[in-house]
């Protein structure tokens, strides 16, 4: 029996056909997993700690979300420079004696295997005023005074979570402090005495401790249990560079705290998953998420809602630029978000506010 | 006349060809391989930088 060049190749074109698309039917279904590369499981080991307990200094960064928009807006957007931007320092009905500036500051107390402890004070706020009053509540400005405070963990420059940093070095000017390598010279100028009109800025108090500048990309171990995470991120208002702690507490997983985790939660959660032994036990996060800030939604925040569950969190401490909207998107879709007391001017129990604590472990 | 008989009867043969079809379903199953194997190298060269 022969077969013409004809027949064979119009056998062909349809064979051809119905196998691309039956292995592309068999190779997204029950063959997935030969064709899904494995997810690394992070190598680097930051050893082991016993608890960490987190009090909230400070969540509300402003008071008035419009008016933080308008006064980025009306100096030409989001990226401009966050050092020539003319924020409102008055007339603010909601704010800290009409002041729109409030701060973001978490205290970190974190128990080790032995039973000894170490403090550390991630972010130092914006308004100084502000940050006196929830400073001096929390015991902060004591402690600081009494060099208790062993660590100035600085997350990222923005001003919300740095232009604070005068209501630090008053009490303890030479504490030990670290930041992420992005930092513009105007930070550094800021730490040395610089005053900045524009942004009604200022710090009379130069810092005089060690200033550590930590890369991009990698983790650094700073005690038992405890490492920084750095990310080369661009952020808007200009900024660069941002770190998170991490902290391997002994028979629960992983904690991971943000200041405002611009790197994105998703991309966090992946490089400590690929990064930190134990990443694939995520126990707890804490701070800022980074999601609504504003309170507004985009459907693409819905995916990230969607996404969470699958990295097993038991614990979410979240607050300040997780914004409202996601908390309570989040509590619907029946992650463990803890919820706050709403007190001293943060305005709902969704989730932890200005005074409240989280202990992990 | 004899040549028009003889182009009806041939024009009546044609079809599709078994072998081609078995062919072509090793063929596109293997070509649809390839390709995700393109667009994964080129994912993940796009991560890396």
């Amino acid at each position: 029996m022969t077969v013409s060049r004809r027949d064979f190749l119009k056998g062909l074109a349809l064979g051809g056909t119905a196998g691309y698309l039956a292995m592309a039917g068999v190779s997204s279904t029950v063959m997935k997993d030969v064709f899904l590369p494995e997810e690394p499981v992070g190598d680097v080991d930051i050893g082991a700690c016993k608890s960490v307990k987190c009090t909230v200094v400070s969540e509300t960064s402003w008071f008035n979300n419009s008016v933080t928009v308008g006064d980025m807006m009306k100096a030409g957007g989001l990226l401009v420079n966050q050092y020539i931007i003319p924020w409102t320092h008055t007339g603010v009905k909601e704010g800290f004696h009409g002041d729109n500036a409030g701060g973001y500051s978490t205290l970190i107390d974190v128990e080790f295997l032995d039973g000894t402890r170490k403090k550390i004070l991630l972010d130092t706020g914006w308004n100084s005023n502000w940050m006196r009053e929830c400073f001096k509540r929390e015991g902060v400005d004591q402690m600081l005074q009494k060099d208790q405070i062993d660590l100035l963990f600085q997350t990222h420059e923005h001003f919300d979570h740095f232009f604070g940093i005068e209501a630090v070095l008053e009490n303890c000017a030479d504490i030990p402090m670290t930041v992420p390598k992005g930092f513009y010279q105007e930070g550094f100028d800021l730490l040395q005495g610089a005053h900045f009109d524009v942004p009604q800025v200022k710090n009379d108090h130069k810092h005089t401790g060690e200033l550590v500048v930590r890369e991009s990309g990698k983790v650094h171990k700073l005690y038992p249990g405890v490492a920084s995470i750095t990310f080369d991120s661009s952020i808007i208002t200009r900024v660069k560079g941002e770190q998170a702690l991490v902290f391997n507490i002994k028979d629960k997983g992983l904690a991971v705290i943000t200041g405002c985790c611009h790197m994105g939660i998703i991309s966090l959660l992946q490089e400590v998953r690929h990064r930190i032994q134990g990443g694939d036990k995520i126990y707890a996060i804490q701070g800022g998420l980074h999601i609504s800030p504003f309170e507004d939604w985009d459907p693409q925040y819905d995916d990230l809602i969607l996404a969470i569950p699958k990295y097993g969190i038991e614990v979410m401490g979240c607050n300040h630029c997780t914004g409202y909207l996601t908390a309570e998107k989040m509590i619907k879709a029946g992650l463990p978000v803890v919820e706050g007391t709403a007190r001293f001017k943060s305005r709902k129990k969704l989730y932890l506010g200005n005074g409240d604590q989280i202990v992990f472990g | 006349m004899e040549n028009t008989a003889t182009g009806q009867e041939k024009k009546e043969k044609t079809g599709i060809s078994w072998a081609g079809v078995i062919v072509g379903l090793i063929v596109g199953a293997g070509l649809f391989l390839l390709t995700i194997q393109i667009v994964k190298a080129l994912m993940y060269s796009l991560t890396a930088a």
